[in-house]
């Protein structure tokens, strides 16, 4: 579109008035270049091969939601203080979603009716947040969400936790590093209520006590406890000291949410999980949980932290009013596996995609480059054609930063020959060879 | 029909057949021929042998239809099925060698880079390449491997090697073994009655 020149002038003069342009991402966010798209992409394609494998099928939703989804259980936490929410042109209160959940009960709750249950449903959605950026944390991020819906059986709360497993088994990990603490929300619940004789305001605010347990001092965390459970600290501290089920209380041992825990680490051990531990300081964050929570933990002392997790919510989906489903799954977010990719140095080597270059010597071939271009793409090879009118020194300088492995040389006396010639740009060699075989030659590299 | 005896696979014709049969004869294991039919019913004890293309054998005890089998090393390993070997034995003797024409300015392996290899073991050689950093472009074919070079459809071959007198007859020299091959006896982890005991009298 042609704007007027005096037009322009005046829109940049204003322009320069105001403020330089910022040529940065905005706050929290990043910019993906190419190279950092591949990392990415790796990342999804790793999680992806391995949902996919286990029969999960990819969903996805819009990006904003009505912010009362959130209001209703995400944590008034997120809520309140790490939305994105503005009230839209139509007078809606709107909210960029912090979290995949909210999303995926609505939409099970939607077509309730029509679905086929049991769902295994995967997304790798983008989530914001409005929160300090840090290092693995940023205000946007990506995060694979795994859901297995429809079923309270014991086993889908196994299969979860080692999609988990294998998920961290496909990059690489070594199941030395990382250890899956669980537990079991009931459990809490019932040792809260039954045993330590808890209201539910009171049961509820130690259970976000205990979340916190590791960030507080031992006094601040005696002195918070003993206002909460009174003469009963002792057992409370007994409960939470445990390492094994076998070290709880023994006036918990016969409970039926402990031989819930108990069959769902023997199910993993069984399946190979050996690094499945105990841990009754875990809650996890969301007020959404109903029985088994999970986290996997960075084992490494300069990462020493939480990768992700997750767990069953049976209640999320009847808040929309419809019969109940139970749901359990976990959310991994794309930043935390890239920092635990650099930490143990299992980011993969990623390169272009590009395999060859066609660079011609004339232009007057142009339709004969492109006609190679076509067989080798239809046989899989990825081919860029060099359009320029650089030098040839120049053309083959650019394939190599580039890091393109083969520029095929093509000019007049090769397709007057039937020929090409191929440079290796590992070696630098030259080779010319029937222009038939050029497809072999390429598909022949591949399977390296 | 279900057949459940034991059975024992070897090569139906080829380097390894004649071979094969007699070490199993040295064990006592006598066959009948059976004209064309391609099961032999074994004369003193409840086996059957089955006569194969060599090419299929690892599939066959991969996949639990064969007990046993006596298979060149270098089809097993070129087929990357899943087989315990539990003897080397001392016959079919072989290499598998990459080749290049006499005048070839390929002199070391490194040289192969970007050139064309032809070939009837992809995967043996695709192995070979990549665990010494080697890139080439593999061209599989099914035979008459050794006259690829003169055809300028490769610049060197990747074949099995016995006495050298095919490739001196396409002016050939070999560059580099990639394997020494021999004859081995293999068997699965599929249980069968009465296995344990022919694994015994195998292994005399």
């Amino acid at each position: 579109m042609f704007i007027g020149s005096q037009l322009l002038k005046a829109l940049l003069t204003n322009y320069k008035k105001v403020k330089k342009l910022s040529k940065e991402a905005y706050k929290g966010t990043r910019d993906f270049y190419p190279e950092d798209m591949r990392l990415q992409n790796y990342i999804f394609a790793t999680m992806k091969s391995v949902v996919e494998k286990y029969g999960y099928e990819e969903y996805t939703a819009s990006i904003l939601e009505e912010s009362d989804l959130y209001r209703a259980k995400t944590g008034e936490e997120i809520v309140n203080e790490q939305t994105y929410s503005f009230i839209d042109r139509g007078g809606r209160d709107v909210t960029l979603r912090p979290e995949m959940t909210p999303t995926v009960a609505r939409m099970v709750a939607n077509k309730r009716r029509a679905l086929l249950f049991p769902l295994r449903w995967y997304s790798i959605p983008n989530c914001f947040r409005y929160e300090r950026p840090q290092r693995g944390r940023l205000r946007e991020f990506w995060q694979l969400n795994v859901d297995l819906l429809g079923t309270d059986s014991l086993f889908a709360d196994a299969e979860i936790i080692k999609i988990a497993y294998d998920i961290m088994d496909a990059f690489g990990a070594d199941p030395k590093t990382f250890v899956i603490k669980i537990n079991n929300r009931k459990l809490m619940n019932e040792f809260f209520t039954r045993i330590l004789k808890l209201n539910g305001e009171k049961s509820y605010r130690l259970s976000k006590f205990v979340d916190k347990k590791s960030k507080v001092s031992e006094k601040e965390f005696k002195k918070e406890s003993e206002s909460l459970v009174g003469n009963k600290v002792e057992l409370l501290n007994e409960f939470l000291r445990a390492t094994t089920l076998d070290e709880l209380p023994e006036i918990i041992w016969g409970s039926k949410n402990l031989k819930e825990l108990r069959d769902v680490m023997n199910t993993l051990n069984s399946q190979g999980v050996k690094n499945c531990i105990f841990d009754p300081t875990l809650m996890r964050g969301f007020d959404y949980y109903t029985g088994i929570v999970f986290e996997i933990f960075d084992l490494n002392p300069l990462n020493n932290r939480s990768l992700f997790g997750g767990g069953r919510y049976d209640n999320l989906v009847d808040l929309f009013g419809v019969e109940p489903v139970p749901i359990v799954g976990f959310g991994m977010g794309d930043l935390t596996m890239q920092t635990y990719l650099e930490t143990y140095n299992l980011k993969p080597k990623l390169e272009t995609k590009i395999d060859v270059i066609i660079c011609m010597t004339g232009g007057e071939i142009i339709t004969q480059a492109v006609d190679l271009a076509t067989v080798l793409r239809k046989n899989g090879v990825t081919v860029v054609i060099d359009y320029t009118d650089k030098k040839m020194g120049q053309k083959i300088k650019n394939a190599s930063k580039k890091q393109i492995p083969f520029v095929v040389i093509y000019g007049p006396e090769e397709v007057a020959r039937n020929e090409v010639t191929i440079k290796m740009m590992k070696t630098g060699k030259q080779k010319t060879i029937p222009q038939n075989q050029i497809t072999n030659y390429f598909k022949g590299y591949n399977e390296i | 029909m279900k057949n459940d005896r034991l059975k024992i696979a070897i090569q139906k014709k080829g380097r390894l057949s004649e071979a094969s049969l007699a070490f199993l004869n040295s064990l006592g294991l006598k066959f009948t021929p059976n004209g064309h039919y391609l099961i032999q019913k074994c004369e003193n004890k409840d086996i059957d042998l089955i006569l194969l293309r060599d090419d299929d054998i690892p599939e066959y005890v991969s996949q639990g239809v064969a007990d046993f089998a006596i298979i060149g090393q270098n089809v097993l390993l070129e087929k990357q099925f899943n087989a315990s070997v539990i003897r080397e034995l001392d016959f079919a003797k072989c290499r598998v060698d990459i080749a290049v024409p006499e005048d070839s300015p390929i002199k070391t392996p490194q040289d192969l880079e970007g050139e064309r290899i032809a070939t009837t073991y992809p995967e043996l050689l695709k192995t070979y390449l990549t665990k010494n950093n080697i890139n080439s472009a593999i061209i599989p074919i099914q035979g008459s491997v050794e006259i690829t070079p003169e055809l300028n459809l490769a610049d060197a071959i990747c074949d099995v090697v016995q006495t050298g007198n095919t490739l001196k007859a396409h002016n050939l020299k070999p560059l580099v073994t990639i394997l020494e091959s021999k004859a081995l006896l293999i068997t699965n982890n599929v249980p069968k009655e009465g296995k344990e005991a022919l694994k015994e009298l195998l292994l005399k």
